[in-house]
């Protein structure tokens, strides 16, 4: 049960969030012109990393606004959190 | 009651209030502050339960939460009843009413016991293997091993109690109230920090709170009496709560807790109606402080499992804090010093000591000299080798050991006794440490697994960090709790 840091509201509990999955995932420009196995690798394919993975949460029973966080899955420990459409941080 | 098992001097227990109670039907009396162990105890009943597999008798072996054999069912009615309670851990209060568990018909007979004398045509996974066949027949066997296995008697009807959770915020939590935690929640708490300090007993303090003892001072008191100061002191530090009879039930990650008060399961039948029985406090702390302590090992020897065979602390435990005497005639048996404060607690108690069996060459502590002094008997690099007595111990059997201590020779000396102490050494609590995610290193000097690495941010402090004599007890645990508050 991890403290999220809500962009928006500040320090929440982990039941008030939900998580959204790997983030940064471009949506193809030109879907139709993409092969279906290209359009099945952007819709369902995710890397499930042991160790520092980019992801999205929302904060469902709060301000409900989505944002991006950085967190090591091996020991929960969560290294940065930024609005949507903010850059990811390079360290 | 046996009022011989009794002491009269036990400043923990008020023998001015008699309380009554049942245990397998029959009516008993205890005191107020008793536990349901300690006065069954008085009452001399040790056996209380039966093993699993052999339905061995089985007797109270500790005093706390670590007690394996002594299991019990409180109340009978169909919605309150509760199975597998540790009688060490149920507060007496008027009107209690416990049974054994794991009997059939009964704790003192006991069909299953035949299974002990079958026991070498019972191999492992016996019941599983027979009673699968023929297949329907398993209606039949179900009623008797169900019976015998007996693992106690759930509720048929709803829980009528009321329960409660609430939610607590604090800068530091320190889990434990024995000496180190009492250490760390002044400093804590004098550091203008919201300190929340927690205990499962329902008073503070430890072991130490009856440590009355030369050899165990504090700036020249008694460290009973320093500690019951220091307690009293707490009391006026403004953003330090206490809470006892609460314990720690999970750690989970970013110091999230949970923990469960009791708040009425002490109190006399009439007096608990209509009151909240349980609170299940979720709780975040900013750092936590594990203060856990240690729990005594046992020793390993033939029939080691007879009820009069008790943990040496827990018998210093019952005669100092309950006033209760385990036995009229003890004997130790051990590898370290600690049975010797035992000893020397059951002389100054009219308890006669037969022997202290030690497995060492030779020891020249302060409390061994003490212990010497008083004329106990020790038996220097010897070892029990067997006990008998069915349903409690009645004797030992003690052999001198090998130089290299791999073996026994000589004659074999038997010993009468009544209650038999053990002292294996002790092991650090770091049961928490690790359920956080903490990893451990192993100590060779004493064999003992200590906390190492952990990502938290949390220290463990005192015995459950591996500091088992008082100075280094204070010690570190001041300077560690100071560390932590610099980061
Ligand atoms: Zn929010």
């Amino acid at each position: 049960m991890f403290l999220i840091n809500c962009p928006y509201c500040g320090e929440r509990d982990q039941s008030e969030f939900s998580a959204g999955g790997e983030a940064h995932i471009v949506r193809p420009k030109q879907p139709t012109e993409l092969s279906d196995d290209q359009w099945a690798e952007f819709l369902f394919m995710r890397k499930n990393i042991k160790g520092v993975q980019f992801e999205r949460w929302n904060h469902a029973h709060g301000c409900r606004k989505w944002f991006n966080m950085v967190r090591d899955t091996s020991n929960d420990k969560i290294y940065a959190v930024y609005k949507m459409g903010e850059k990811p941080p390079t360290k | 009651m046996t009022r011989n098992l009794r002491t009269a001097n036990s400043k923990f227990i008020d023998q001015t209030s008699r309380i009554s109670f049942k245990f397998d039907g029959k009516k008993l009396y205890g005191f107020k502050g008793d536990t349901l162990a300690s006065a069954l105890l008085a009452n001399n009943i040790h056996l209380v339960g039966r093993s699993f597999k052999y339905h061995r008798p089985r007797g109270i072996m500790a005093c706390g939460s670590e007690e394996p054999n002594a299991i019990v069912q409180v109340g009978n009615d169909a919605s309150m009843t509760e199975p597998n309670t540790r009688a060490t851990e149920i507060e007496l209060y008027e009107g209690l009413e416990a049974s054994s568990q794991n009997c059939w018909p009964s704790v003192n007979f006991d069909i299953g016991a035949i299974n002990n004398f079958f026991s070498p045509l019972i191999p492992a996974a016996f019941y599983y293997k027979t009673f699968m066949w023929p297949s329907n027949f398993w209606k039949l066997y179900e009623y008797f091993i169900r019976k015998s296995a007996g693992l106690g008697k759930s509720p048929t009807e709803p829980d009528k109690d009321i329960y409660d959770h609430r939610y607590l915020h604090c800068d530091v939590l320190i889990v434990g109230g024995g000496i180190s935690g009492i250490i760390a929640a002044k400093i804590a708490a004098k550091n203008n920090l919201n300190t929340v300090l927690i205990d499962d007993k329902n008073i503070l303090g430890g072991t130490t709170l009856f440590q009355e003892n030369e050899c165990f001072k504090v700036n020249n008191s008694y460290s009973n009496e320093w500690l019951k100061n220091e307690i009293e002191n707490l009391k006026s530090l403004e953003n330090l709560t206490i809470k006892t009879r609460t314990s720690l039930a999970a750690y989970h990650s970013y110091n999230y807790l949970l923990a469960r008060e009791n708040l009425t399961d002490h109190l006399d039948i009439n007096e608990k109606k209509d009151k909240i029985r349980q609170r299940l406090w979720k709780i975040r702390a900013k750092k936590v402080i594990i203060a856990t302590g240690a729990m005594e090992r046992p020793l390993i020897f033939n029939n080691n499992d007879r009820p009069g065979v008790i943990l040496s602390s827990s018998i210093k435990k019952y005669i100092d804090y309950y006033g209760v005497k385990c036995g009229q005639k003890v004997s130790l048996f051990t590898n370290n010093d600690s049975a010797y404060e035992t000893a020397i607690s059951l002389n100054n108690s009219g308890v006669n000591v037969n022997s202290v069996v030690d497995i060492r060459d030779k020891a020249n502590s302060l409390i061994v000299k003490q212990a010497e002094k008083l004329g106990i008997k020790i038996h220097w690099k010897s070892s029990v080798v067997n006990t008998s007595g069915y349903k409690k111990i009645n004797s030992i059997e003690i052999m001198k050991l090998s130089d290299d201590g791999t073996t026994v020779f000589g004659k074999k000396i038997k010993e009468e006794c009544d209650c038999l102490g053990i002292s294996g050494g002790w092991t650090p609590r770091v049961h928490l440490f690790t359920q956080s995610g903490g990893k451990l290193k192993f100590r060779d000097e004493d064999n003992v697994f200590l906390p190492d690495k952990s990502g938290l941010d949390q220290i463990s402090i005192g015995s459950c960090n591996g500091d088992f004599e008082l100075d280094q007890i204070i010690k570190n645990s001041v300077r560690l709790t100071k560390k932590i508050f610099k980061n």
